[in-house]
């Protein structure tokens, strides 16, 4: 056989190989490069908000700042849930009935839970505001649902759930 | 009656016959191809799967139709397999940052 020949169809075979490589690199790079990009970010989960919802740079600065002036409220909260969670828990482990200390705890924790809640709900509100009606609309929808559906499913009342608890809830990463 | 082919009829033709030399020329290299052509016929019994992959190779990665054609699936499914992984990456970064954005404005959410 032709040495010369086999070598041009074994560089015409991995030529081919390299070709869809680059083609599958090329298009996945491309396509994924917003994702970076995203994460770049100061605050990642802000800028996958405006390219969500559309925000024009306007709107982003306002839904920003209203996120800016939100977190300390909501560090506030998770730490009061955090310490109702071990104080209940602490109590719990300690008791074989509900005393009146137990109540007690787990009506202020309920209170915590509405003022949350309350808390929740105005900021999605002013966020809803700050972007055209349409967007506003379609923001409220999707974060009702991922934030008040997910706290039935994922976490027990007034963070009464074992082994977990919302001390979880990092806000240091986001804050 | 028909005479036996078989028998000499004449056996002065016969003689005649068993005198005649051909006077013709061979090729020069004809023994050589001769014996070339027996020892494919010989080596063709037992080709090897490598010299067959080889063969193969040659045969049908030099055709330009063949290379061409070769070149265009493997670009295509390149293309294809790029938006598909990158459509399934989309769709996980999309479930991230939800999750993100909604850790960040919910005491109460963690992940389980």
């Amino acid at each position: 056989m032709n040495g010369s020949r086999l070598t041009r169809a074994i560089a015409i075979l991995l030529a081919g190989v390299l070709l869809g490589l680059v083609a599958w690199g090329g298009v996945y790079w491309t396509l994924t490069a917003p994702h970076r990009a995203i994460l770049r970010e100061h605050h990642p989960e802000l800028a996958w908000l405006q390219l969500e919802f559309n925000l024009s740079p306007a709107e982003f600065e306002r839904i920003s700042a209203l996120h800016r002036a939100y977190l300390p409220y909501c560090e506030e909260l998770c730490e009061r849930i955090a310490a109702h969670h071990n104080d209940i828990r602490h109590l719990v482990q300690q008791s074989t009935e509900l005393t009146p200390e137990i109540q007690s705890l787990l009506e202020e924790a309920a209170r915590v839970r509405i003022e949350c809640q309350q808390m929740m709900l105005d900021h999605f509100f002013a966020v809803s505001r700050a972007m055209s009606p349409e967007q506003g609309r379609r923001y409220l929808a999707w974060v009702q649902e991922k934030t008040f559906h997910m706290d039935h499913e994922r976490t027990a009342p007034a963070g009464f759930h074992t082994g977990h608890g919302p001390a979880d809830h990092r806000h240091h990463r986001h804050h | 009656m028909q005479s036996d082919p078989r028998q000499p009829a004449n056996p002065a033709l016969t003689r005649l016959l068993s005198t005649w030399r051909v006077q013709s020329h061979l090729p020069a290299d004809f023994s050589n191809r001769v014996w070339l052509r027996l020892a494919r016929i010989d080596g063709s019994a037992g080709v090897s799967i490598a010299d067959a992959l080889r063969h193969w190779l040659s045969d049908v990665f030099l055709r330009p139709t063949w290379s061409l054609g070769y070149a265009l699936v493997l670009l295509g499914a390149g293309l294809l397999g790029g938006y598909l992984g990158a459509r399934e990456q989309t769709e996980r970064f999309k479930q991230h940052m939800e999750q993100r954005y909604v850790q960040s404005i919910n005491p109460y959410f963690h992940p389980r």
